[in-house]
């Protein structure tokens, strides 16, 4: 992993742009960016700090790891993945007194829910991401969650916007 | 402790019979319908990591047109219908004959109501031979649900066999089946997500435990 200083870089036009998959994070600093596509039922988050223009995001899948049957990895987890980006985001040089949180995702992708419960994980999702961040007191200052559209989102280290693109139908939101 | 990784080979070899033979069916059924020589490709059942599953339908943000149908009874699980939605333009044309530019559509994109019920209607009938196929070659009893339709990205449909082994394994098992017409014009695939214990039921049935 790239040692993050302090300072952030001068040189915007060297921006890099990391996309990360289901199950995956990244901790970037400005001015990079880090995007992920095609979250539905799954979710976004990111965790921040403004000051230092440090992000961390991660593509969360399910909500609680002491529902799994084997845990192993622990960023598809809601509940264990924002304890690790804290801690990575904390290791990196952030305040977890300044962290803030944005995140997107959670779409009720297919109606048909007198199946099984998996058919409301999107719901799942974004209550459990809530429910952890506010045990851990950071605020959450941006949600796009719920609906039934699938989203891509990129999170500006340097802005602290979070876009949020979806395509059925077209739209664009920043938050 | 169920491990999806560490199928064997017998047990694939099963599965990838039970998907050809159930998309075999399903293909003969599509082919009376557009009265068209339709081809299978032989089917696959691997262990696919998360990532992988959405290179296989072109990248996460490739837009196609998902049905899915619950099944119920003797296995639970989902049976899903990915159509690029070129395609699934294309396939509902097929059938019942373009359209006139002043037809309506509706928000489901930009496929009219008549277009989106011709492709539910060709789903229910292709699914329906598929886990008719499935049924009498196991002797499970399968009841299916009403076709439902979503046109999103690909990465947020297949958000759903994601979610349904996520807490098994950093993997989905993955059975699929890719037809082509014989202008090679349209291509899909099935995928049959029975339930964990569903899939163990199925094994044990056909004597593979």
């Amino acid at each position: 992993m790239k040692a993050y200083a302090a300072e952030p870089e001068k040189n915007k036009c060297a921006a890099n742009v990391f996309t990360i998959g289901i199950a995956e994070h990244k901790i970037a600093q400005a001015p990079d960016k880090i995007t992920t596509l095609g979250l539905g039922s799954c979710i976004g988050l990111v965790l921040y700090d403004p000051i230092i223009k440090l992000a961390g995001m991660v593509h969360i899948m399910l909500p609680s790891a002491a529902d799994a049957i084997n845990v192993t990895n622990r960023f598809k987890f809601a509940d264990t993945a924002i304890e690790d980006i804290i801690d990575l985001l904390a290791s990196a040089g952030a305040a977890q007194s300044r962290l803030k949180a944005k995140m997107a995702g959670g779409a009720h992708m297919f109606k048909t829910s007198s199946l099984l419960d998996i058919m409301n994980v999107g719901q799942r999702n974004t209550a459990m991401c809530k429910r952890v961040l506010s045990e851990r007191s950071i605020k959450i200052c941006g949600e796009d969650t719920g609906g039934s559209s699938g989203r891509s989102i990129e999170f500006c280290c340097e802005t602290c916007v979070l876009s949020v693109r979806t395509v059925v139908p077209k739209s664009f939101l920043s938050i | 402790m169920f491990d999806l990784k560490g199928l064997p080979s017998d047990q694939l070899d099963f599965l990838r019979e039970l998907e050809n033979i159930g998309a075999g069916h399903a293909v003969t059924a599509l082919s009376v319908m557009l009265g068209d020589n339709v081809e299978l490709c032989v089917p696959k059942a691997q262990f696919c990591a998360y990532n992988q599953i959405c290179d296989l339908l072109k990248g996460p943000e490739n837009i196609v047109a998902g049905l899915l149908v619950g099944i119920s009874n003797d296995l639970n699980g989902y049976i899903l219908l990915v159509l690029d939605k070129p395609d699934a333009g294309l396939l509902t044309n097929m059938l019942i004959g373009e359209l006139p530019a002043d037809e309506s559509k509706t928000e489901i994109d930009d496929l009219s109501e008549l277009q989106v019920s011709a492709l539910k209607e060709v789903s229910n009938i292709l699914i329906g031979s598929y886990l008719t196929a499935i049924s009498s070659l196991t002797g499970f009893d399968i009841a299916a649900s009403v076709p439902e339709l979503v046109i999103d990205m690909a990465g947020a449909v297949m958000n759903l066999l994601v979610s349904a082994y996520g807490e098994y394994g950093d993997g989905v098992l993955f059975m699929e089946t890719e037809f082509v017409t014989s202008n090679k014009s349209l291509f899909g695939r099935f995928f049959l997500i029975p339930d964990v214990e569903s899939y163990n039921k199925l094994m044990v049935q056909m004597g593979l435990v």
